[in-house]
């Protein structure tokens, strides 16, 4: 089991009273499985996300991803095995915009420091030539399109070889040749053995998963064969 | 590895580059500001003591009615508790160049063999050393009173002399003395011999005593000199009085702690000032930083390595900050030290800056800077990951917002930036009020003579002397004849009088001053405690400077040659430069029956020269009835003498407050320019929907205007009390009175609004002229 979640909860306090966003959810996902997670706006989808990565934390119940139960780690201790085992895609690319796009890429492995710099150089020009983009690497990101960037991000977020890969409407801002470019590039990942899981609003997206895990109001109640 | 997030550093700050710029300035202006305060403070305290130390100062003088001779001075320095001892004698004479000039006051030392001086000492400056008969020294700094050269001849008027005409030989420094220039009376050096020609006797009476061990308290040598005095009169001397002048400490001293006090305290504001804008800054860099943290952290990055990333960025801030700060502080230290060497009348022995300063400074520039830095860096670092990826970055209005005018619910969204930018306008405003009123105070205490006096002719004889005999001098509207006698105050269980005069005869020195029969009419004194002294009142009334903790209702014993006389104080006056004890010639006559004229003179005056008219006809009648005169001044020469004594705090006053002025308006024009940075969406939108360039800018001018005027109003009305506040704790030579600078409070909320609107106007043109596309699409 790559990621295991049973009776898991996440309730935020808001001025009208707590708010559960997620609630007692149980889900396991194997390694190598690519999971879609569709659902209208508020349903739940980016906090079943965000507990996976660690970066937000649950309620009750337990979260185990890798291996690792993820309520035992202290919030530094949480960012470097997120290095090591998560990487993330954003739905606006989150590049940091005053590093070229190479320098994105290499960031990770710099935190991580899970490769020398030179290899972390190598490394990160192989993953831009994989994801099609090694002629930008040496420019900024706001130079590069919105394919382009993702294509970057789905690249950084390979950087430190992390087992697993989320992707929260990976091709929510893209166009639809664009997006089944990106959607093609984590299919390529998850043939390479990693767990892909991805929130999405696209059915193609969602046609190309191994399983659907379809949320209402921070319930589940549907998983479907893609 | 750490190429990579050291770049991206470095890129982010590329890209704030204005805010970095801003906190260096911030920050170099406080270094350069503590460096140079501190700096001066070090040289100074070390070589205001030394110089002094170096003319070997009298720890007691004692004035014996006979000469003191070689046996005596070998006798004294044998004794175990003297260190040294010498002799000397002081005149108080009077000076002037040409037979038709004014006389000026004069301070005549005379000294037997000015290659053996042991105690007091002073040195050859330029001329003939040491001055042959017919010739004088003067201090370097009585050239510029007395308006002459070396070489030139002068008239001299002893107490018991004709004028005498004698001839400036050369120059000496004497760091004993406080500046000539600013008592506004000459000190000359002569030979004992010469002493003779002047028509005084030549002999020296006073004996100069240095005890060992070291005295280590006022009392010590106060208890040393009794001693000192018994062994005297078992001798058979008889000592008429023992002067024990501040311990070891420069005349002026008191001055120069007030000044340092001032320049600390404004220093140590402009310091925690500049750490509010320091604060500001970074907390606004990384609240534009919190999405990319929240990547970062996304990615891998531990707190500990952002944490060290950003503080790696502070400590470098801080490190250009010094390394500009430094040389600053270098120069201005220099020039500050050069000044107040100049206005305390030292050589300085060794200018060197010791290395603390440097010390000091380096560690100021990189402590400080993390200590702010402290709450915005771990702030930003807590903002959990999910929440910083939503950061919106502009703050939000309450609901209860919703009834406030929107310039006001614009500024609310940030309270705590709203309030560090109105704290450092207030700081900076409210402190150059005070300045401002302090100086007022500061100069109106020679003003407040005036209001005390209503003469405007002073003339102390060397005797006793009826002024009624001078009414019918044209000119004179009203005289008054008052009392004077040198005195001390006995304190209980104390055999001796000693009195705290320093050897120039003026600073320290107590009176008791006896009013004209039947009371005066040219001088009231404001009571400041108790009551004024009535027609028949036989007890005392005594000046501020006399009073020092004692107060109405309290016994004193006031000691004149040898007789004591118990008096109970019945109020506490303002006097202006001395320390006296005010009685009626009734509670005078309880003490003496001797003392000196002082003549309060009211004349028909109307202008200087008039009154230099009036001034030459009482001193020809004067000189007609051979009635010696100590010194005869007009009021205007008081005030400048006052004005000299507190220039120097006046001028260290005003340099501070501009200096905070400036870094005030660093901070304002800083927290515009983040909030409109932050804002570039919004202007986006606005303009969106239709607002004008125009509107744009008046939004946030609007704003900065808002802030300047409430900022503006505060520090009128912190700055008020705290005027008053300042001035009951400086009391040099008086407390200053209480004055507002209404120049300032009309400048100032000029001032702060107009630099507000310059602050914003940058920073609003650039948002007005972004595209919509440009600035919608910022993050």
């Amino acid at each position: 089991m790559m990621i295991e979640l049973h009776d898991v909860a996440r309730i935020y306090p808001t001025p009208q009273g707590p708010f559960a966003a997620l609630d007692n959810v149980s889900l396991t996902i194997d390694a190598g499985e690519m999971i879609a997670v569709v659902g209208a706006s508020g349903s739940g989808k980016s906090t079943l996300v965000n507990l996976i990565s660690g970066i937000d934390r649950a309620t009750t119940g337990r979260v185990v991803v890798a291996g690792t139960a993820l309520a035992t780690l202290r919030e530094g201790q949480l960012s470097r095995w997120r290095g090591r085992h998560v990487g993330i895609v954003f739905q606006f690319f989150q590049l940091l915009p005053t590093l070229t796009i190479l320098e994105n890429v290499m960031l990770p492995i710099d935190f991580c420091g899970t490769l020398p710099a030179r290899e972390a150089r190598v490394r990160a020009t192989e993953l831009l030539a994989r994801v099609g983009i090694a002629d930008q690497a040496n420019k900024l990101p706001a130079a590069l399109s919105g394919g382009q960037q993702q294509r970057a991000a789905i690249a950084r977020a390979l950087a430190t070889d992390p087992p697993i890969v989320l992707a929260d409407e990976p091709t929510g801002n893209l166009d639809s040749t664009t997006a089944a470019e990106i959607l093609a590039l984590l299919q390529e990942l998850v043939a390479a053995g990693k767990t892909v899981v991805t929130v999405t609003h696209a059915r193609d997206l969602a046609r190309h998963a191994d399983r659907v895990v379809v949320l209402a109001d921070g319930r589940i109640v549907e998983v479907a064969r893609g | 590895m750490g190429s990579v997030r050291w770049k991206k550093l470095a890129g982010d700050l590329r890209a704030s580059w204005g805010r970095i710029v801003a906190m260096q300035l911030a920050l170099a202006i406080a270094l350069a500001g503590v460096g140079t305060v501190l700096a001066a403070r070090a040289v100074l305290g070390r070589e205001i003591t030394a110089s002094y130390r170096s003319t070997h100062p009298a720890d007691a003088t004692l004035e014996l009615a006979g000469p003191v001779d070689d046996a005596l001075v070998a006798a004294v320095r044998a004794r175990p508790e003297v260190a040294d001892a010498d002799r000397r004698q002081m005149i108080a004479a009077r000076v002037k160049l040409h037979a038709g000039d004014p006389w000026q006051m004069l301070v005549v030392f005379a000294a037997d063999d000015f290659a053996a001086l042991r105690v007091n000492t002073f040195e050859p400056d330029t001329g003939v050393w040491p001055p042959g008969p017919g010739t004088m020294l003067v201090e370097r700094t009585a050239l510029q009173v007395m308006r002459t050269e070396v070489g030139a001849t002068a008239i001299i008027e002893t107490p018991h002399g004709p004028p005498h005409e004698i001839a400036i030989a050369g120059t000496a420094h004497d760091a004993g003395q406080a500046p000539n220039w600013q008592e506004h009376r000459g000190v000359a050096y002569v030979t004992r011999a010469e002493l003779g020609a002047l028509g005084e006797e030549p002999a020296l009476h006073e004996l100069l005593v240095r005890f060992q061990p070291e005295p280590r308290s006022l009392a010590e040598v106060e208890q040393r000199a009794e001693v000192l005095a018994t062994w005297l009169r078992a001798r058979g001397e008889v000592v008429h009085e023992v002067r024990v002048p501040k311990l070891r400490q420069h005349p002026h001293q008191a001055i120069m702690s007030g000044v340092q006090l001032v320049l600390l305290v404004f220093t140590l504001v402009l310091l925690a000032m500049c750490a509010i804008v320091i604060a500001t800054l970074l907390a606004a860099i990384l609240g534009r930083q919190t999405r990319e943290i929240g990547v970062m952290k996304a990615v891998g990055a531990s707190t500990r390595q952002l944490v060290g990333m950003y503080a790696m960025f502070v400590v470098a801030l801080g490190l250009v900050g010094v390394a500009i700060a430094a040389p600053l502080a270098y120069v201005g230290a220099h020039g500050m030290i050069a000044n107040i060497a100049v206005m305390m009348n030292i050589t300085l022995g060794d200018p060197a800056i010791p290395s603390w300063v440097f010390a000091a400074q380096l560690g100021l520039g990189t402590l400080v800077p993390l200590a702010v830095a402290g709450v915005p860096i771990v702030r930003a670092m807590r903002v959990s990951v999910r929440a910083s990826l939503a950061v919106g970055g502009t703050g939000f209005a309450r609901p209860a917002m919703a009834r406030l005018p929107i310039v006001i619910r614009n500024l609310l969204r940030r309270p705590g930036r709203l309030a560090l930018t109105t704290t450092l306008l207030v700081v900076a405003g409210s402190l150059v009020i005070a300045a401002a009123g302090v100086d007022a105070g500061m100069m109106a205490i020679s003003g407040k003579l005036e209001t005390a006096r209503h003469h405007d002719v002073e003339i102390r004889m060397h005797g006793e002397f009826d002024g009624g005999e001078l009414a019918a001098v044209p000119g004179v509207r009203a005289i008054e004849t008052w009392r004077v006698h040198p005195a001390s105050i006995v304190q209980p269980g104390h055999d001796l009088e000693v009195v705290h005069t320093y050897p120039d005869g003026g600073h320290g020195s107590f009176a008791l001053v006896g009013l004209p029969p039947g009371g005066s009419a040219l001088v009231s004194y404001p009571v400041l405690e108790g009551r004024a002294l009535g027609a028949s009142d036989r007890e005392v009334v005594l000046g501020r400077g006399a009073a020092v903790g004692r107060h109405p209702g309290e016994a004193i014993v006031i000691g004149i040659d040898g007789a004591r006389t118990p008096y109970t104080i019945v109020g506490v006056v303002e006097e202006i430069g001395g320390a006296s004890a005010f009685v009626t010639a009734a509670g005078f006559a309880r003490a003496t029956r001797d003392g000196v004229a002082l003549l309060r003179i009211a004349t028909t005056a109307g202008s200087r020269t008039e009154r230099a008219t009036v001034l030459a006809a009482l001193e020809a009648a004067l000189e007609a009835r051979h009635a010696p005169v100590q010194y005869a001044m007009p009021a205007t020469l008081l005030r400048s003498i006052i004005d000299d004594h507190v220039v120097l705090i006046v001028r260290a006053v005003i340099v501070m407050a501009a200096i905070l002025a400036l870094v005030g308006l660093l901070g304002l024009g800083s927290a515009v320019a983040i909030g409109v940075a932050e804002r570039t969406r919004e202007i986006g939108v606005m303009k969106a929907i239709g607002a004008s360039d125009g509107r744009v800018v008046r939004v946030i001018v609007g704003e900065a205007v808002a802030v300047g005027a409430i900022s503006a109003l505060l520090a009128i009305a912190v700055g008020i009390p705290l005027t008053a506040a300042i001035d009951a704790r400086l009391s040099l030579i008086a407390t200053p009175p209480f004055a507002i600078a209404w120049g300032a409070l009309i400048v100032l909320p000029i001032g702060i609004v107009a630099g507000s609107i310059v602050a914003a106007l940058v920073p609003a043109r650039r948002a007005a002229r972004l595209s919509v596309r440009a600035a919608l699409g910022e993050v």
